[in-house]
Formats: structure tokens, sequence, C-alpha cells
């Protein structure tokens, strides 16, 4: 089957939303990506790939509630459609076929 | 320099540099965002830090995924701009203002809805129809590829085109354009067969094809496989074929015979076709080489190399490379080649491909050019189905700028309040959307009830879109949508400009937008259009019905009555046990033999010549076997001359033409003059002629009678037979059919009654003339519908005037008058534009018959007569009820 194609980031930032349930906005999913990886990510990035997920419909958003900290304005919080869980485990499937395919000598 | 008792704030020019790059709709989010990671960040590193990050943030932002959009949405106007008319709280005001206006009126709502709702159920039958025609043989996904060998020969100056072709011809196609051609098939046409299963009998019909056939056709298979037709044993049936001969039970394997004579396995099932197909009813197939194998069939063998007999038709699925279009401009002198030496015709005939997809809708050819056909149906009732809805579109328009008086102080205080020209022209439209939806809603219901008279009417098996699983299609839901909002910007968009229009002083001072006289003008000129249109398609339709009762009056030249007639299965070796069974039963009064029916030309012939005939003279007749008796049997009328007769031996070389033959071969004085027929393949001889008959209608009675001969000869196709007097139909065939199952036992024939097989040679005008009554009644229906609105109207605005005129002694007469007057001129008018209107549509209409009907002055004065009759009545109602009311009550009121 045809499908979205996805990028390596853009997945990262897919379960990271996942990962972060009802609570997954651009600077918590910038601040998580930071925090369990080792290198640099921009907000506007982390923006993108949220916007890009929205349109090949692996997340919906919808506006949450303004805060003190954003001057007033309101956050727009993302969470993982059926599409993406899908995607998400059709490709640990994939990897976990392609791990269990390699001949043991090169793992170890 | 950063204040320490104020909270530190990200740089403001680097905000406004984000708002610059930034798309709107996006703004808030990412601002937000920016903020609330520079609040984290100062507390994390400190104010500098924080700042540093928060520039090269933003600046990162300004990628070309976010530029993309901010400068799409500068070229375009603002792509999310607050919308006036999507907000809530007024478009809940319009309704509910719709609503209660609606119901205010019942009567102009009751008016509007049933016209709207009658013209939509009309304009959507008649898109059902077209879309069905226009599915016509789209069989398969690739029936653009599927297309029929034609073959066009001229001969002084005329172009015969037809689909008999020479039997080499297939192999020539597939050896020599192999890059154009993936499948070519020589097939037999459909022809009705009786299939016998054991002891029962089946009369279907079928054809037969060479293997590849199954493949351009194409055929679904339910069972079996489609290569079963490349064993010449084997037959492909249809579902509901097998359904019929073998109930439930296992049809795969079984052994059918058909015509008494060929045998064959059932291999294989394939799926009914639709019935919007040429190949509807074609119940079985069977392999090229079972139909040869047959005895009587040994002439198609020893055609196999002849160029020069056309028989057969040839089907062809080109290459997805290649197209009909190019496939069929390669082939075009492909006989020059193999007719180089045909001394018979003066120039060789030229080929070209029939696309299927063409073969129903542009069906007829002209000098050797695929002209129209169906589709000229569809242009018809196309332009007919917009009329209807224009109608009723009018209807709404009227009432809706009638009734702006009542309107007129809400526009003034809505304008008053604020209201702009644009929320007023949305308010109106919207209205009239709900009032189209509605409409739609009724018509849905009322097509569904229809359907089944509509497709008795135009002979079709459509399916309700929506109630019909198979034949549903998401395109019709938005189709009808787009329908809805199309109808009510016709029908809302005028009213809406008009009402939203007023001025919002003269409206409060006067409390009436309208400027009397000049605002009814327009609604006078739609009025005088729908009446136009209404009396044109009468016209129309008494045209058609005219040119019906023409045809039907035409002089046949034999009688139909009691007449039967039945084919006879190929190789039946003698009839005259039969016949004599037959006379003998008391029932027959004559039997006859002939070649063909009497309702059908069966066999046209060249090669004819006669005393005085010079060698560019064309010689076309068409050619009928006829035994002795068969003038007797048929009724025909001889004007000179004699009829066969067993008492002449010489009568096996005598023949008996028809009036027209006389006129097409210019001869004065034609009892005994000598005829030579030489064909070039089958015969050479001399007859002589023993007698002339009246012309006999047996083709289309809208055509010239075709230069008929009649040769003596016991031909075994048909057999005819002319009940006694006084024979019930019923009562007849109860009898004669078990001498036929004694005498021809194992066939099941199909028994024809002369007066039935040539009332359908009105099928189709019979079905226009039904249609077009059915449109032309609705169409006036409509219109009645809308004066009837718009003389309420008119005699409620003018009920204070007719009040006092009454006051001051006016009789209901009077009044009557006074308000039938107006339309009636209106009527008068409209009978004065559609007479020439309808006579020239009308006269392009019969241009395509032969034999037409005249166009008397009577069929427009009586179609104005009629609608100005029921103008009349349906004002009438209004302006006596007007006359009628009490002055006291309509004064009082003021």
């Amino acid at each position: 089957m045809a499908r979205a194609y996805l990028g390596e980031f853009e997945e990262i930032v897919l379960l990271t939303v996942a990962v972060l349930q009802s609570e997954a906005y651009g600077v918590t999913v910038a601040a998580e990506l930071n925090r369990r990886t080792e290198r640099p990510v921009s907000l506007s990035g982390v923006h993108v790939a949220l916007y890009r997920l929205e349109e090949k419909g692996f997340v919906n958003s919808e506006l949450g509630s303004p805060t003190a900290a954003r001057g007033g304005r309101r956050k727009r919080i993302f969470t993982v459609t059926t599409l993406g869980k899908n995607m998400l485990s059709d490709m640990r499937e994939l990897r976990n076929q392609l791990w269990e395919s390699i001949p043991l000598p090169f793992i170890s | 320099m950063a204040n320490h008792f104020s909270e530190p704030t990200p740089p403001k020019w680097a905000d406004f540099f984000l708002k610059w790059t930034c798309p709107l709709e996006l703004h808030e989010e990412i601002v937000g965002d920016l903020h609330e990671q520079f609040k984290i960040d100062t507390s994390e590193f400190g104010e500098g830090v924080a700042r540093r990050r928060y520039i090269i943030q933003v600046l990162k932002f300004s990628r070309p995924y976010f530029l993309k959009r901010k400068i799409n949405a500068w070229s375009k106007p603002a792509k999310y701009p607050t919308p006036f008319f999507v907000n809530l709280d007024m478009i809940k005001n319009y309704l509910k203002i719709a609503f209660r206006s609606f119901g205010k009126n019942k009567g102009y709502t009751l008016i509007n809805v049933s016209g709207l709702a009658l013209g939509l159920t009309i304009t959507m039958l008649i898109s059902l129809w077209i879309w069905d025609e226009w599915r016509y043989n789209k069989v398969g996904k690739d029936h653009q590829y599927v297309g029929r060998v034609m073959l066009h020969t001229t001969q002084n100056a005329m172009t015969v085109s037809s689909p008999n072709m020479p039997f080499p011809l297939a192999a020539e196609l597939r050896e020599n354009f192999p890059a154009d051609f993936i499948n070519v098939a020589v097939s037999w046409d459909t022809h009705d067969y009786t299939l016998l299963s054991g002891e029962n009998k089946f009369r279907k019909k079928g054809r037969f094809m060479e293997p590849e056939g199954a493949k351009i056709l194409p055929l679904e298979m339910v069972k079996g496989s489609e290569a079963a037709l490349t064993n010449p044993s084997h037959l492909l049936l249809s579902e509901s074929a097998a359904l019929s001969i073998f109930g439930t039970g296992q049809p795969i394997g079984q052994i059918l015979k058909i015509d008494n004579e060929l045998e064959g396995m059932v291999a294989g099932i394939y799926r009914d076709f639709p019935q919007n197909s040429d190949y509807y009813d074609l119940s079985f197939i069977a392999p090229w080489k079972l139909f040869t194998s047959a005895k009587r069939m040994q002439w198609v063998n020893e055609l196999k190399d002849n160029w020069n007999v056309n028989t057969f038709e040839i089907l062809v699925q080109t290459r997805k490379s290649s197209s009909v279009e190019k496939a069929s401009e390669k082939i075009k002198h492909v006989l020059f080649r193999h007719l180089n030496d045909n001394k018979l015709t003066g120039s060789v005939p030229t080929l070209s491909l029939h696309p299927m997809d063409k073969w129903h809708l542009y069906s007829t050819w002209e000098n050797g050019r695929n002209a129209g056909g169906q589709i000229n149906y569809i242009k018809l009732f196309a332009a007919i189905a917009i009329f209807i809805l224009l109608l009723a579109c009018i209807n709404f328009i009227n009432l809706s700028t009638a009734r702006s008086g009542q309107r007129a102080r809400e526009v003034g205080v809505r304008k008053a309040i604020g209201s702009m020209r644009g929320q007023l022209i949305i308010q109106f439209i919207s209205e009239s959307f709900i009032m189209v939806a509605f409409s739609m809603l009724v018509a849905l219901v009322l097509v569904q009830l229809a359907l089944p008279q509509f497709n008795a009417i135009a002979d079709k098996k459509i399916g309700f879109i929506l109630t019909n699983r198979a034949a549903f299609n998401p395109y019709f839901l938005y189709i009808g949508v787009a329908f809805c909002v199309l109808v009510s910007l016709v029908a809302g968009g005028y009213p809406a400009l008009y009402l939203s229009s007023f001025k919002p002083i003269n409206i409060l001072k006067s409390g009436s937008g309208g400027t009397g006289r000049v605002s009814s003008l327009p609604r006078k000129i739609l009025v005088v259009l729908q009446f136009t249109v209404s009396i044109s398609l009468i016209i129309g339709t008494m045209g058609v019905f005219r040119q019906i009762q023409f045809g039907q009056n035409r002089a046949t030249g034999y009688d139909r009555n009691g007449l039967m007639y039945v084919k006879i299965p190929a190789g039946t070796n003698s009839l005259e046990a039969l016949k004599n069974d037959l006379l003998q039963s008391g029932i027959v009064a004559s039997v006859a033999q002939s070649s063909g029916p009497v309702t059908d030309i069966l066999s046209n012939s060249r090669g004819f010549s006669w005393q005085g005939k010079s060698a560019s003279d064309p010689d076309e007749f068409a050619v009928i076997a006829a035994s002795h008796r068969y003038g007797e049997t048929v009724g025909w009328q001889i004007t000179h001359g004699r009829d066969f007769s067993a008492d002449f031996i010489s009568d096996s070389s005598a023949i008996i033409v028809n009036q027209s033959a006389i006129k097409y071969m210019g001869l004065d004085n034609p009892i005994g003059k000598k005829v030579r027929w030489k064909d070039g393949t089958f015969n050479d001889s001399e007859y002589h002629i023993v007698g002339v008959v009246q012309d006999m209608i047996m083709q289309s009675p809208y055509e010239p009678v075709k230069q008929t001969i009649y040769f003596m000869t016991y031909a075994p196709n048909y057999l005819y037979f002319k009940l006694g007097p006084g024979v019930g139909v019923n009562n007849a065939l109860a009898k004669i059919r078990p001498l036929f199952d004694q005498h021809l036992p194992g066939n099941l024939l199909d028994f024809q009654f002369a007066d039935q097989q040539y009332d359908t040679k009105f099928k189709i005008e019979n079905r226009v003339g039904k249609l077009s009554f059915l449109f032309s009644a609705v169409a006036i229906c409509i219109s009645c519908l809308g004066i009837f609105g718009l003389a309420a109207f008119t005699a409620e605005q003018r009920r204070s005037e007719i009040g006092i005129r009454k006051v001051l002694g006016a009789s209901i007469a009077s009044v009557w008058k006074l308000i039938s007057k107006d339309f009636v001129y209106l009527t008068l008018i409209a009978m004065v534009i559609a007479t020439p209107v309808s006579y020239y549509f009308l006269d392009q209409l019969l241009a395509k018959y032969h034999y037409r009907s005249t166009i008397p002055w009577w069929i427009f004065g009586g179609s104005g007569l009629a609608a100005l009759t029921l103008t009349i009545l349906t004002v009438s109602y209004q302006a006596i009820k007007a006359g009628l009311t009490d002055p006291v009550n309509a004064l009082r009121s003021e």
C-alpha cells in the first residue's frame, strides 16, 4: 500500500507526541527531544514537522488554553490519530523483522 | 537595557519580524511557543542567552515552509478573513426569519416548493436517462479500445456503410497490423435460437464468435474461463440464461443443443451485460468452429478466401499504444490490394472502425461519415430539462420579487441597523437555498415514485441512485449539492439583488420599496418566457403525435389482420406435410413461404439489367422469395398483370415487382419485360415480369418503399399463414403449436403477428411522443402554478382599489376582467413568439423523416388556445375570489 512518506525526524516527533499524550505542543515536544537526544532541536523544525504530520493525517490538533507565560496566547495541542498509530506500529514491525533477518554473528 | 523590576521580554522587533514572515493562522501558537521557551531559557540561562536564542529561533522560522504560505496568502486575498457570512448568530437569525416568512405565506411557499420540486423531478429523471444513455456500451474498463469494422461502398455518388465484411479481412488485420490490434474476432450477428436441454426447450439470443471475441466484449466470467471458446464443442452461457435453463443446478458440464443440430457443453458462465448495452440480452456465446461445423454452414468455409462477399461482422480491440481512431485511419485502404480486379463496382470500398462507445449514440451513417443517432434525443431532452428547470426558477423569481413589498420593511430595518448589502444578498440567497434544498428532498421522493412509470415509457431499467447500491456513486451526492447551489443562485440571485437594492429611507417612509410599473416589467417578460416554452412544448408534442398518426395512416399495401409468420429452423427439408396439416386444421386460411418476415427486408442485391437500362443506372433491389399463395396470404394488391400461378410452368422464372421498382427502372409497360440478374457470385439467370403490386411498407413507414423484386421461389426460411376469419389468436396458437412440434421437433418457434411487429416500427416515435407529452404537461403545470401565485398577489395588492370599484358599482365580471386582462395579454404575446420558434424546431425534428406530416396552422392555434384557456381558468379563481370579497373588509383594514 502506498502510504505517505515519513522521515526519520518526523517519526521521532510523532513518537514524542505519543509519549507526551495530551501535553504535546511545540515547546514540550522540543524539550522532550532535547532531553532524550543529544542533538540540538529547533522550535521551528519541530513546528514544521508537526504541521507536516498533520497534513499527512498522522496527528490531529486543537487549540488549547492560553497561559500567562505565553503572553495570553493559546497553544496548539497535538494528538496521534489512528492512522499515525498504525504507521508507528507498522514501522516498528518492519524494523523488528529486519533485525530478526540479520544473521546472528553480525550483531555480536 | 533590561529593567530588573519588570519581567524580561523578548525583543519587540523580532516579534514584529515574525509577524511579517509567519502565516497569519499560525502566528498565535508560534509566538506563544516562542515566548514560553523564552521564559524557560531566561530562568535557566539568564536573559542574555534567552534573547539571543529567541532571535535565532525567530530567524529559523523564516524557512520555506512558512514563507511559501505567507507569500501565497499575499497573492490571494487573506486566507482566513473573519467572514461576515460565516457568523453563526447571523445565520441563526437568517434561518429563523426564513422559516417565519415561509410559514407566514404558506400559499406562496407551497407554490414555490411544488413548482421547484416538479421541475427538479423532471430534470433528475432526464439526467438519469441521459446518464444511462451516455454510459451505453461503456462496459468494462477498456471499452474505448473496442470497435467494429465498417465498410463504405460508393456508387453513383452515394456512399452506403455496413458492418458486413469479407471473411479473409480478419486474418489480414491480425497479420498486417499487429502493432494496432490486440484482438480480432469474426462474429455472426446476434440471433434467436432454440436451446435444447434434454427435453426442455428455450428460446434464447446468442452469437457465434471466434475465441478472441470473449476478450473484446469483454466477458466477466462468473464460472469457468472465456478460453473455452477455443474448444469447438464448448459454450459460454450468461448467468440469467443458466438460471432459467438449469435453475439452481450446476450448469457447467451440461450439454445444450442449438436449434436441434449443434451440440455443445457449457464450459463457462458470464455475468449478464448491463441493460444499457447492445449485448444486453445475449444469452449464449458459441465458438465459431461449432458454427461452421454445421452442414448447412459449409458455405462459410467456402468463403474463407473470398474477398467479394461481405457477410461477417469483425470486432477488434486495439492496443493501448494505438487507438480506434489511429487504427481506423491505417486500415482505410486495405481492400485496395484485394479488390483491384473487382469489376462489379466502380470504386473500391474503404474501411473504417466504429468505436463501441459510439455504436448506440452515433448509430447512423451518412455518406460514409458517422452521423447522429440517439445523441440527438440526448441533446433535445437536455434542452427540455434545462427549460423546465428554468420555468421553475422563474416562478421563484417572480413570486419573490412580487412579494418584495412584504419584505421591504425588513430590508429597511436591517439596513438602518447597519446591515451591508452583501449580507442581505447572502440572506436572501440562503433563503432560496433552503427552499431549493427542501424542494430537492420532495423531488427525490417524487423521482423514486415516478421511476417505474418513467422506465416503462422510456424502455429503461434505471435504478435510483440513492436506493440502488450498485448504481450509487459518491459523485451523485456532490452533483446534487452543487445542483442545489446552482439552482438557488439562478432562482435566488435576481430577487436577492433586487430586494437588497432598496433604499432604507424610501422604504421606511412609504412602506414599500418597489417602484410600481418598472419593477413588474421583468416579471412580465419572465411570464412570457414561461408560456413561450410551455406552448412550444405543446406544439412539439402535437407535432410528434401527428407524425405517428401520419405513419400509421399510410397504406401498408398488405393486410396485417390475422397474418402470422414464423422463422423455420435452418436445415428443415420439407414443409409440405406441415402446410397440409395447417390447412386441414381449419384455423388457417392460407399458407405461404418466403425468405424473410413481412415486416422487414433482409436481403438486397445488385447486378440487375433490363431493356433500356444504361450501364451507369443504379441497379440495387430488395429481393424477396415468394411462394405460390404468398400474395393471397399477405393480401397484396396486384395493380397490373397477375399473381404467380401454379397453372403456368414458366412461372419458375417469373418475377413480380412493386410500383417503386417500375419507377426506379423507368418502365412504361412492365408486363412481360425481361430482367437479367447476374451478381457475380451465385446467380446468372433471366426472369420475366408477370405482375406489378402496390408498394408494401416492410421497413420504416417514414421512408419511401424500396424497389423490390419478388421471385417465385419456395424459400425455406419463413412460413406465413393467415388465420381464418373469426379465429381467436390464443385459440389459434393452442392448435397450431402442436402441429409445429410434431413436424419440427426439438425447436421452440417464435410465432410473430404481423400487426404487432408493424407497431414496433413506431416504438421510438411513440416513446418520444409520450415523453414530450409528459414534459409539456409538467411545463404548463409549473407555468400555471406561477401565474396562480402572481394573480393572487395582484388581487391582494389591488385589494383597496377593487374595494373602491365595487363600492362605486363595479360588477364581479369587470373585476374579473381587470385582473385577468394582463395575464391574457402575456399569454397572447407568448403565443406570437412561440409560433415561429416552435415551427422552426418542429420542422427540424420532422426533417429527418422522408414521409412527414404537414404542420397545419391549427396546431399553433390549438396549442395557444389551450394555453389561453388554462391561463384564464387559473387566473379566474383568484379574480373571482377578489371580486366576491366584501368591499367593507377591504376598505376597513386600511
